[in-house]
């Protein structure tokens, strides 16, 4: 077998080139690479507020600073302090309002005073509350799984079995999927993920998304209007019925939720 | 080879396109040395190169497209409301941001197109994929060249 000839006329010069821009832009490197992942899942916020402007709602930002749109990074921290998106739809005389919050704390729906904080979650307009629960020794806002209409959990990663598997958990114990209607119809609750996915995820993709009802949305570099477009087919589920708090009640050994 | 890129990152993303690379590395490797010329000659024959685009493929992946996509942001929330910028934690988004990732984007763009690295090879989801798609650019690469000559 002859051996070729490296393919570029000098293979340095590519090299040279990427080295040249790389020192170009390395200050922009240096100080932007510290937020890359707050950058995705503000990307993949912004991918949600568009689902709902392709839907025919009327989008409004809400809480600014001085114009300035006060991104909230993590679980800490009490959410009036932060901006996020109104959305607003009138269908058949009635308004439809919901909240668009980044790193909200949700309550089980099946037990009081444990939480788990969903990465991006569409609640009822003004559900959120400020409680004292025993399990943290300070106060906290939160929304209860009764106000909750779906949420988001984003990864900046590629897919794989484990990661895939674990999502269906949450789900099943932050939302409540009785009492809605399909009047209004958001996403189901969806794992939104950076990376690609091999013949092996795609297929954990599909069999998941099925069996539970919720969305595995990959490559969302690649496209990411695979979250908005309605080119791609997505699970949706339908909107809450009533407003209001949950009382948790034990029946049977199941724990079930009733809305008062 | 992987140095050229993470030489200018803070730490922890350093170490995570580090570790991408170190963990890919040995496995195309054992590609370029597996004697399968239908799919892995021309990275057998360039081997230095296939690293460095590994390489230049994880940074695209993990540094270039999320600052993209921040500045893609950015100007969706200035349409709306005239939002003058986002704050994360104690630093705000702004314009000057906007511009400088636009313009580092741009950039990069016309070196890409220059020796046509199509966004198809840098966004793999697995090393298998990468080095099929690699030999196929490379081995094009020089059909093209041969044919200029």
């Amino acid at each position: 077998m002859v051996k070729r000839k490296t393919p570029f006329k000098d293979a340095s010069v590519l090299i040279r080139d990427i080295e040249t821009f790389l020192t170009k832009h390395s200050s922009l490197f240096r100080s932007q690479g510290s937020r890359i992942s707050h950058f995705f899942e503000m990307s993949c916020y912004n991918y949600v507020v568009k689902f709902y402007e392709n839907s025919g709602f009327t989008v409004l930002p809400k809480n600014l600073k001085q114009g300035v749109f006060r991104y909230k990074i993590s679980a800490a921290g009490n959410p009036d302090n932060f901006s996020h998106f109104l959305v607003s739809k009138n269908v058949k005389s009635n308004n439809y309002e919901f909240e668009i919050h980044h790193n909200l704390s949700i309550e089980c729906a099946h037990e009081r005073n444990i939480f788990y904080t969903a990465d991006i979650s569409v609640i009822k307009k003004d559900s959120l509350e400020r409680i004292d629960p025993p399990t943290y020794s300070v106060k906290r806002s939160c929304c209860k799984s009764i106000n909750m209409e779906t949420f988001f959990e984003v990864k900046h990663l590629s897919p794989f079995p484990e990661l895939l598997f674990s999502f269906t958990g949450i789900p099943d114990s932050f939302l409540t999927r009785d009492l809605r209607n399909n009047i209004i119809q958001h996403l189901a609750p969806s794992l939104l993920l950076s990376g690609r996915a091999n013949f092996h995820a795609e297929k954990i993709k599909k069999y998941l998304e099925n069996r539970y009802g919720i969305n595995i949305i990959l490559n969302l570099f690649g496209t990411p209007s695979a979250v908005y477009s309605k080119k791609y087919p997505k699970k949706k589920i339908g909107t809450l019925l009533y407003k209001g708090s949950a009382v948790c009640t034990r029946m049977g050994g199941w724990v079930k939720c009733i809305c008062i | 080879m992987i140095k050229t890129f993470t030489q200018n990152l803070p730490i922890q993303l350093s170490s995570q396109v580090q570790e991408q690379y170190n963990a890919l590395v040995p496995v195309l490797k054992a590609y370029a040395s597996s004697n399968n010329d239908k799919y892995y000659f021309e990275i057998s024959n360039n081997y230095n190169t296939s690293c460095f685009i590994l390489g230049l493929a994880i940074f695209y992946k993990s540094v270039v497209i999320p600052l993209r996509e921040a500045n893609s942001v950015f100007k969706d929330f200035q349409s709306k409301e005239n939002i003058k910028g986002i704050q994360i934690g104690k630093y705000v988004f702004s314009n000057t941001d906007g511009r400088q990732i636009q313009s580092m984007y741009n950039e990069l763009q016309k070196i890409l197109d220059k020796y046509h690295i199509s966004e198809h090879i840098l966004l793999f989801s697995d090393i298998k994929e990468f080095a099929r798609n690699l030999n196929a650019y490379l081995s094009n690469k020089h059909g093209q060249e041969k044919n200029s000559i």
